[in-house]
């Protein structure tokens, strides 16, 4: 068994049974060894508690869907339920969060979203609202090939494959010979945790071998939910650009029919070969992120504000989309509802508009200022250029100091684009 | 009020189903124009036939009755199975036709297979053998390309690396490499198959080489039960839009496929052009020599941007460019004409064009100075 549901009303004398099963669950990991250590479990646990102690207090008796899904390099918790009546504006981080007075009120979902290592809540007009919770494995470090293996010399015909997961745990501790850690993408700092997801499909890598099975070469990715996949390389040892090119053909050529990922995106890097991915701009002291579409793009509507047009005029330029861009409609007078991400691990969040309203600027600044005081060091927005209602938030976005970087081309129900808050600048 | 979440439908769906999404076909030309402002489109990326449908065809649509057009046509295609049946040889029975080809396509997968079984092709052809195969649950291998050609050994030995696969599929000549088999190293290739597999050739493409050497699949058929033949009236005979395609097997395959056959499928108009257009040979002389000479023409151009070329059958040609072919696709519908970018078909930085008129090759081509000097 992969995965634990539970269905539960959302009554106090409940919550303990919510908390222990979660608990014993992602201990164990579903009874398979292969679980949470025991501070995560405990810090799972407290979220799950956190965020049914919210449900009790704003929904009473509203029947909550518990499901805890082991991964291979995680326990993910994904909770649900509707209430019609209920007022959505209460799922903002920052409800009941009095930024001057230093009051602190049902904060149950900020300290779950504290609790783990990524927190997503969606809420969708007329959905229920889905919150989901990531607690990541422990892995125990393996030490860097040593010595570092010789490549293949120059000459040595290759193949270019998809690796194995242990050839994939082979590729991360070489990688980790050759590289210092903050120089290699999460993906790749931990051998054992790729070669488990790639097990489990949830990353993939593509390899140049050597008859003798030496590699020359390597390209990870991972597939999200979106219709982006992200890679991270190549990662060249020998035969230089050609390897490079043979290894990005042969990517693009695992995804190119898989009619689940239409794009992909990655940072641009020295080994990238010339001519085969689009710059698309960059964050603040980052490196630039690229992209490819692995299909034809014959075009969209993309809603803004007219305070972006410039920049995205200039943008799909630049990309040679064809882009209809409309000025989003005003928003309701009801409040608005932001969704809040959170890399805890690497100190990185992403709003998400969730509905308009007309408290927008209000509820981004405070946003902004809860997340500048709670240890994020990169906070970005992105927005669905495909729904009205995300645009709407721009001059809200723009009037808290967030800038438009760059736009992901059909990365979500249309565009997307990505705005960041220069949390450390003065 | 108190309430539940509503159970998600993805629970209701397969697998194998929820790994796709769904594919989104190009908007109408007069949408493309609007939104890349341009006041004229040149739409080379389907293969069609530039030249429309033959004479005949014309006039057998344009005496329709609305009356016909209020009934049903015939469940089978009654009249024009005879006439392809005469056409090629064979009986009546042995023919089969679908909704475009890609309709028989899914009537022998479904004959032939059942989830967890398997399919043999090449990675680099024609998508919905394995998109079919795949949304179905059933495994589509992919064997690579030889020198961009169908590699018979290795289709043999992946196709023998257990006993699931039911069906092999090759398409000669290959979209989109223009690569094709001759008689005998198919012949060859049934020898070897030795009738443990159902071998479909899909010849979509067969009317556009007039080669000898091509093969005689139905009288190789005579030799090989186990052997499909795939047909078109979308690419020679300039019935696209009408979607109408065909199989030809012996009696006892072509009954078996009949089993998962949607019956009336195919529209009255389609059926009743189709059996104006079949085996016009002055049509097909003439798309032949318009083919050849916009191949010749545009290879030439293109060798001369330094561009390679690939592609000596069909009604296109494919190019390796120096850049992504999906931002290609883009800059070139920017100028109005419209190509088919390759990575979809694992060809990354390449484009497929559809051959066509002179007016339509010279505007390719200019488009294609501006975006290699750019």
């Amino acid at each position: 068994m992969t995965t634990l549901t539970l269905g539960i009303e959302a009554q106090p004398d409940q919550a303990e049974l919510v908390a222990t099963t979660i608990e014993q669950a992602a201990l164990t990991g579903h009874g398979t060894g292969q679980g949470l250590d025991a501070a995560g479990a405990r810090a799972l646990a407290r979220a799950a508690e956190e965020t049914f102690a919210h449900v009790i207090a704003r929904a009473p008796g509203a029947r909550v869907d518990f499901s805890l899904k082991r991964l291979p390099h995680a326990a993910r918790l994904d909770i649900a339920f509707a209430e019609p009546g209920f007022d959505p504006a209460a799922f903002n981080l920052t409800h009941g969060l009095d930024l001057e007075g230093g009051e602190l009120e049902d904060l149950a979902l900020l300290i779950a979203s504290r609790s783990v290592d990524r927190f997503d809540l969606t809420l969708e007009p007329g959905e229920p609202v889905r919150i989901r919770l990531e607690k990541d494995r422990l892995f125990p470090a393996l030490p860097p090939l040593a010595p570092v293996p010789a490549p293949p010399e120059p000459g040595t015909p290759l193949a270019i494959r998809p690796g194995s997961p242990a050839e994939l745990r082979h590729l991360a501790r070489l990688l980790a010979a050759l590289h210092p850690q903050a120089a290699l993408p999460p993906l790749a700092r931990a051998p054992d945790r790729l070669a488990e997801m790639a097990a489990a499909f949830a990353a993939a890598g593509i390899l140049a071998l050597a008859p003798d099975g030496r590699l020359a070469g390597g390209l990870l990715w991972q597939e999200g939910e979106g219709r982006i996949a992200e890679f991270h390389g190549p990662w060249v040892f020998s035969g230089g650009a050609a390897v490079a090119e043979r290894l990005v053909e042969g990517f693009l050529g695992e995804l190119a029919r898989s009619r689940r990922t239409t794009g992909v995106f990655g940072m641009d890097s020295a080994t990238l070969p010339e001519g085969w991915f689009e710059p698309l701009g960059g964050l603040l002291a980052g490196p630039g992120a690229v992209f490819r579409s692995l299909e034809e793009d014959t075009g969209a509507i993309a809603w803004a504000d007219p305070s972006l047009r410039g920049f995205l005029e200039q943008a799909y330029d630049r990309l040679a989309l064809a882009r209809e861009i409309r000025d989003a409609p005003p928003p309701p007078a009801s409040a608005s509802v932001l969704a809040a991400g959170f890399d805890r691990a690497a100190g990185r969040a992403v709003l998400r508009p969730v509905l308009a309203g007309a408290d927008a600027a209000a509820n981004v600044a405070a946003h902004v200022a809860m997340l500048a005081g709670d240890g994020i060091a990169r906070l970005t927005a992105t927005l669905d250029l495909g729904r009205p209602a995300d645009a709407s938030f721009i001059p809200a976005l723009l009037g808290a100091g967030f800038v438009a970087r760059y736009v992901v081309p059909a990365a979500l129900r249309g565009d997307a684009l990505v705005l960041q808050h220069p949390l450390d600048s003065p | 009020m108190i309430g539940s979440a509503p159970p998600s439908l993805t629970r209701l769906v397969p697998e194998h189903v929820r790994r796709f999404t769904a594919y989104v076909p190009s908007p109408p030309d007069e949408e493309l124009k609007r939104l890349y402002r341009i006041d004229h489109l040149h739409r080379l990326n389907n293969n069609e036939n530039p030249l429309g449908p033959p004479p005949a065809a014309v006039a057998a649509l344009a005496a329709m009755t609305p009356a016909q057009h209020a009934l049903y046509p015939s469940g089978d295609g009654f009249f024009l199975r005879r006439r392809l049946a005469a056409l090629h040889g064979v009986e009546p029975e042995q023919i089969l036709i679908g909704n475009g080809a890609n309709e028989v396509i899914a009537f022998v997968l479904k004959a032939f297979c059942q989830p967890g079984d398997a399919i043999v092709t090449a990675d680099r052809t024609f998508a919905v053998y394995e998109w079919v195969a795949e949304f179905s649950g059933i495994e589509a291998r992919l064997v690579p390309l030889r020198d961009h050609a169908f590699d018979d050994a290795a289709m043999l030995a992946a196709a023998r690396a257990d006993d699931r696969t039911k069906i092999l599929f090759l398409c000669n000549p290959n979209n989109p490499t223009g690569s094709w088999w001759d008689g005998d190293r198919l012949g060859r290739f049934l020898d070897a198959v030795g009738g443990r597999q159902v071998v479909v050739v899909d010849e979509a493409y067969a009317e556009f080489v007039d080669d000898p050497a091509f093969p005689d699949a139905v009288a190789l058929m005579r030799r090989h039960p186990n052997l499909v033949v795939f047909r078109t009236f979308s690419k020679m005979w300039g019935l696209a839009g009408l979607r109408i395609g065909y199989m030809i097997g012996t009696p006892e395959m072509t009954d078996i496929v009949r089993r998962t056959a949607v019956v009336y499928s195919v529209g009255g108009a389609a059926q009743i052009a189709a059996l104006a257009a079949a085996g016009d040979q002055a049509h097909r002389t003439a798309t032949n020599a318009l083919m050849e000479e916009a191949r010749r023409h545009v290879s030439a151009e293109m060798r001369g941007l330094g561009l390679p070329v690939l592609g000596r059958a069909g009604n296109f040609l494919m190019l390796r460019l120096p850049m992504s072919d999906t931002i290609a696709h883009r800059r070139l519908l920017a100028q109005g004409v419209m190509v088919r970018a390759m990575t979809g078909f694992r060809y990354p930085n390449h484009i497929r064009l559809s051959l066509s008129h002179p007016a339509a090759m010279e505007a390719f081509c200019r488009a294609m100075h501006g975006l290699v000097r750019r």
